[in-house]
C-alpha cells in the first residue's frame, strides 16, 4: 500500500519538558492505525503536531509528499488531514448542519464576494453543497436535528457531528482524540461500529488514539504504544497485549507478590 | 547632557507614577483575565480624596497632612475597588468576556460622569502640600521634594507589595488563583475573598498614584484618570501583563519615553506614543519584557 | 418634518451603519476592535477633504450634467474615496494587530484609533485642532438609508452563505475552524477590511451632515457607543445592532432633560444590561422579515 504519512524522529520540548521524543510512524493510506498510551503519554500533542497547531523542534514530517514543517493548520487541512477533539469543539452556536456546510470551505468555487451578489451560479453550488450536507448527515442519522444548535445536542450525537464536519472536508487521513471518552459501554460499541462502516465507505486512512484498550484492539490490526512521550511498542493487538512494557505502563510496575513473602 | 539627564529624572518620576498603576492592572488581570477600565478613574477618585482631606486638615506640617490624605486615598480608593468587583464583575465572573469588559468600561463611564455631578466638571486645584523646593542640586540637574517623595513613596509600596505577594498566605492564594480558579478552589482558597483582596490592593496602588500626581500636576478633574490609564495599562503589557516587577519597569520606561518625545519632539505626539509602543511590543513581543508566554491547550 | 426629529432619525440611520459594520467584526467573528471611531474618522475627514478640494475640479470635468446631479457624483465619489481610505487603514491596522488574542487586540484597536485622532490633529489642511469646517452639505435621509439597506442586505448575504459561514466558525472557536481549512487570519482581515470599508462610508455621512469635523467627535468614547450598540442589540444579530442603535440614538434625546444624569445613567444601564442581558435584546437571533431570503437546498 502506498505510504501517506510519515513522522521521522518527531519531538517536541515545551520549556524543559520533553513532551515527544524520537517519534517515527508511517500510516498506509486505507490504514486504519491505533495509537494508545496511559495520560499524558502525548497522544494528543502528537495530533497537534501533525495538525501543525504545534511545531515539532526536532524531526520532520510527510504527508501525501508534503513536507509539513512550514505549512499552518488550515493547510494541512487543504492537503487532507482532518482532525477530531478530545474535548469536543463543534462551532457550538450554529446548526448542525451549518457546522457541516461550513467545513465544504475549501472546496467551494463560489468566492466570498459571489455570495453577496448571488447570481445563478452561485445559487447552483450553494444547493448542491446543501444536498452533500444532507446526504452526509442522513448517513450519520442526524439530518432529523439539523435545524438544532450544536451545543443542544446529546454528548453522542455531538461526537458524530464532530466526526461528519471532519468528513466534509474530504480527507485521507482522519484522525480521531478518543472518540470513546466519556462513552458506556454499549455506546462504545456502537462507536466501533460507526467507525468501521465510515473506514470501509470514505476509503480513508484512520488514525485512533485511545485511552480505551478495547475500542483499539477491537478496531484496529496494528497498534502504536506510547508513554512518556516515546514509542515503546508497536504490533498487533494480539502482541501489544503481552508486550511487558505495554502491561508496565498501564499497571505500573509489576505488583509486589505479597502472598508468597509471608 | 545637563538636560538629558534632567529629562531622564522628570521621567522616572512620571513613569514611578504609571508603574504604581501599572500594578493595579496586572494584579486584576492575573485573577480575573479582565482589564478593569475603571482602574483610571479609581485613580481620579483618589486625588480627589485626597484633595477633600487636604483641604479639611489645619495647614499644619506638609508631611503629615501628605501622608493623611494619601492613606485616607488609599482607603477610600481600597474599599470602592472592593464595591465595584462585588457590584459589577461578579456576577460576570463566568460570562463571556467581552460581557465583562463592557461592563468595565460601563463601571469607568459611571465614575467619570457621576464625578462630575459630585465633585463638578470643572477642574480643581490641588493644596500645595509639599512645596515645589529644590532637595538636591549636583552640575545643574535637579531633583525637587516632590519628585523624592515620589520615588520614596513608590519603592516602599512596591516593596510592600512585593512581600505581601511573595511572602504571605494571601499572596500565596492570589498567585494559586491566577494559575488556576477551579484547582484553588479544590485545595480550598476561598476565590472571592482572594479576588476582593486583590482589588482592594490594586485600587488603594491606583490611589496613592492619584495623590502623587497631584502634588506635581495640582490641576485635578473627574476625567483626569482616562489617559493615564490607558497608559498604565499599556505599561503593564509592556513589562508583561501579570509581572509585579515587569509593571514597575514597564511603568518607568513608559514615563521616560513619554517625557523625552515631549523634551525632543513635540507634545502633540505624547499621547499616540504610548500606543505606537504598545503596538510595537505586542508584535515584536506579546508576553511583554518580563511576562510567559502560554500557548492555548488544545 | 420637524427638522429636529429628521436630525435624530439621520443619525439613527448613521449610527446603525457604524452598528451593522462593526458586527462583522465583533458579533460575526469575534475579534474584539476598540478602533470604530478611527475608521470612521478616516472615512469622515477623507471624504470631506475629497468633496472641498476637489469640488471645482469635478464641477467642470461634469460641467455638461446638471449641477445637483454632479454633485450627488462627487459625494458618491467622495464617500468611496473616504471608505476605501479606511479599509486601507484597516488592512494596515489589522495585519499586525490580527495575530493577538482577544483582550491584547482590543488594546491595540484602542491605541491605533487614538494614533489616528493624533495624527488628524496634526493635519493642517483638514484644519487640525481648529477642527476642519465648511464641508458641503450634502449628506440626507435618503444617502443615509439607501446605504443603510446595502450594508444589511451585503451582511446578511455575506453570512448566511456556506461560504460566509467561515467568519461564524472563527468566532466559535478559531483552532476548530483551522482544522477544517479555513484560513482565520485571512477572513479577519477581510471583516476588518470591509467592516472599516463601511465604518469610512458612515463617517463620510456623518462629515457631510454635520458640515463640520473635529477630532473629539471620534474618541474612544464613541468606539465603546457602538460596542455598546452592537452587544446590547445581541452579537452577531445585524437587526438587533440596528433596534440597538436606534435605542441608544434616543436615549440620550430622551434624558436631555436630565443632562448631568444621562450619561450616569447609559453608563448603570450598560452595567445592567451586561449582568442582567449578557447576550443583548436579540441574542443571535433575527428579526426575519427585515432580512432577505436565503436559498436552501431541498427539505432545506
Amino acid at each position: 500500500m502506498a505510504e501517506l504519512l510519515r513522522s521521522e524522529h518527531c519531538g517536541i520540548q515545551f520549556g524543559g519538558l520533553r513532551a515527544l521524543h524520537d517519534i517515527s510512524i508511517r500510516i498506509a493510506a486505507g490504514e486504519l492505525l491505533g495509537m494508545i498510551g496511559p495520560n499524558g503519554a502525548g497522544k494528543t500533542t502528537f495530533f497537534n503536531l501533525l495538525t501543525g497547531v504545534y511545531r515539532a523542534t526536532s524531526g520532520v514530517i510527510f504527508f501525501d509528499e508534503h513536507g509539513l514543517e512550514k505549512l499552518k493548520t488550515f493547510q494541512i487541512s487543504h492537503l487532507g488531514m482532518a482532525r477530531t477533539f478530545q474535548n469536543i469543539r463543534l462551532f457550538a452556536d450554529l446548526t448542525v448542519v451549518d457546522n457541516v456546510l461550513v467545513a465544504f470551505h475549501y472546496q467551494m468555487k463560489s468566492s466570498l464576494g459571489a455570495s453577496v451578489v448571488r447570481g445563478e451560479k452561485w445559487r447552483a453550488e450553494e444547493i448542491s453543497w446543501h444536498d452533500t450536507a444532507r446526504e452526509l448527515l442522513q448517513f450519520f442519522g442526524l439530518w432529523e436535528r439539523r435545524h438544532e444548535l450544536a451545543k443542544n445536542l446529546p454528548y453522542g450525537d455531538q461526537r458524530r457531528l464532530e466526526i461528519v464536519r471532519a468528513l466534509a472536508t474530504r480527507p485521507k487521513l482522519l484522525l480521531l482524540d478518543e472518540p470513546a471518552a466519556g462513552m458506556n459501554p454499549t455506546e462504545k460499541n456502537q462507536l466501533i461500529g460507526l467507525i468501521r462502516m465510515v473506514h470501509q465507505k470514505f476509503q480513508l486512512a484512520i488514525l485512533l488514539i485511545e485511552h480505551d484498550m478495547s475500542v483499539v484492539m477491537s478496531l484496529c490490526p496494528r497498534i502504536i504504544v506510547l508513554d512518556y512521550g516515546e514509542i515503546i511498542a508497536e504490533g498487533t493487538p494480539q502482541e501489544i497485549r503481552n508486550n511487558p512494557k505495554v502491561i508496565e505502563a498501564y499497571l505500573g510496575t509489576a505488583p509486589v507478590n505479597y502472598v508468597t513473602s509471608n | 547632557m545637563t538636560e538629558f539627564l534632567q529629562q531622564i529624572i522628570n521621567g522616572l518620576a512620571w513613569g514611578a507614577i504609571y508603574g504604581l498603576i501599572a500594578l493595579g492592572y496586572t494584579m486584576v488581570y492575573g485573577v480575573l483575565r479582565l482589564i478593569n477600565f475603571a482602574h483610571g478613574d479609581i485613580y481620579m477618585v483618589g486625588a480627589m480624596v485626597g484633595y477633600y482631606v487636604a483641604r479639611w486638615i489645619p495647614q499644619g506640617t506638609g508631611l503629615a497632612s501628605f501622608l493623611s490624605s494619601l492613606l485616607a486615598a488609599m482607603i477610600v480608593c481600597g474599599l470602592l475597588g472592593a464595591l465595584i468587583e462585588r457590584l459589577a464583575y461578579k456576577p460576570l465572573r463566568h460570562a463571556p468576556r467581552i460581557n465583562a469588559l463592557i461592563t468595565a468600561i460601563g463601571v469607568s463611564l459611571f465614575l467619570e460622569y457621576a464625578g462630575q455631578l459630585l465633585f463638578g466638571a470643572d477642574p480643581k486645584f490641588f493644596p500645595n502640600l509639599i512645596a515645589d523646593k529644590v532637595f538636591l542640586q549636583w552640575h545643574g540637574i535637579v531633583i525637587n521634594q516632590i519628585q523624592v517623595l515620589i520615588f520614596s513613596v513608590t519603592i516602599v509600596l512596591m516593596v510592600l507589595i512585593h512581600t505581601i505577594v511573595q511572602k504571605t498566605r494571601l499572596g500565596k492564594a492570589m498567585r494559586a488563583v491566577s494559575f488556576s480558579h477551579t484547582a484553588s478552589q479544590l485545595v480550598g482558597i476561598n476565590l472571592n475573598a482572594v479576588i476582593t483582596f486583590t482589588f482592594v490592593l490594586g485600587s488603594s496602588l491606583a490611589g496613592a498614584a492619584g495623590i502623587l500626581v497631584s502634588l506635581s500636576n495640582p490641576k485635578i478633574e473627574p476625567m483626569m484618570g482616562i489617559m493615564p490609564g490607558l497608559k498604565a495599562f499599556v505599561a503593564a503589557v509592556l513589562g508583561g501583563i501579570g509581572s509585579i516587577p515587569g509593571a514597575l519597569v514597564g511603568g518607568l520606561l513608559m514615563g521616560l519615553s513619554e517625557t523625552f518625545v515631549v523634551g525632543y519632539i513635540s507634545s502633540t505626539y505624547r499621547d499616540a506614543l504610548a500606543f505606537l509602543l504598545l503596538i510595537v511590543i505586542l508584535l515584536v513581543r506579546p508576553s511583554g519584557l518580563f511576562g510567559r508566554s502560554t500557548a492555548e491547550k488544545v | 418634518m420637524n427638522l429636529y426629529y429628521l436630525q435624530i432619525i439621520n443619525m439613527i440611520g448613521i449610527n446603525a451603519i457604524m452598528a451593522v459594520s462593526l458586527n462583522l467584526i465583533i458579533g460575526h467573528t469575534g475579534q474584539f476592535s476598540l478602533g470604530h471611531a478611527g475608521f470612521m474618522a478616516i472615512g469622515a475627514y477623507g471624504s470631506a477633504a475629497f468633496t472641498v478640494y476637489q469640488k471645482a475640479f469635478f464641477l467642470k470635468l461634469f460641467s455638461g450634467l446638471p449641477p445637483s446631479l454632479a454633485e450627488s457624483l462627487l459625494f458618491l465619489v467622495a464617500l468611496i474615496f473616504g471608505g476605501t481610505l479606511a479599509s486601507l487603514g484597516g488592512l494596515l491596522v489589522g495585519i499586525p494587530t490580527l495575530r493577538l488574542r482577544g483582550d491584547y487586540l482590543a488594546i491595540a484597536t484602542l491605541g491605533l484609533g487614538e494614533i489616528i485622532r493624533v495624527l488628524v490633529l496634526n493635519l493642517d489642511f483638514v484644519g487640525g485642532a481648529r477642527g476642519f469646517t465648511d464641508i458641503p452639505e450634502y449628506t440626507n435621509f435618503f444617502w443615509i438609508y439607501l446605504i443603510l439597506t446595502i450594508v444589511v442586505v451585503m451582511m446578511t448575504r455575506l453570512v448566511h452563505s456556506a461560504k460566509g459561514k467561515a467568519f461564524l466558525a472563527i468566532r466559535e472557536d478559531e483552532i476548530a475552524a483551522s482544522s477544517i481549512g479555513i484560513d482565520a487570519f485571512q477572513y479577519k482581515i477581510i471583516a476588518f477590511v470591509v467592516g472599516a470599508f463601511w465604518a469610512g462610508i458612515g463617517g463620510g455621512l456623518f462629515a457631510h451632515l454635520n458640515t463640520y469635523l473635529h477630532t473629539n467627535s471620534f474618541s474612544f468614547l464613541k468606539s465603546i457607543e457602538f460596542i455598546g450598540m452592537v452587544v446590547l442589540g445581541g452579537m452577531g444579530s445585524v437587526t438587533g445592532s440596528i433596534l440597538a442603535a436606534s435605542l441608544l440614538t434616543l436615549l440620550p434625546e430622551v434624558l436631555r432633560v436630565a443632562s448631568e444624569w444621562r450619561m450616569i445613567i447609559y453608563a448603570l444601564l450598560l452595567i445592567v444590561f451586561m449582568i442582567l442581558r449578557p447576550q443583548g435584546l436579540l441574542g443571535k437571533r433575527e428579526f426575519k422579515w427585515l432580512l432577505p431570503k436565503h436559498p436552501k437546498g431541498k427539505n432545506g
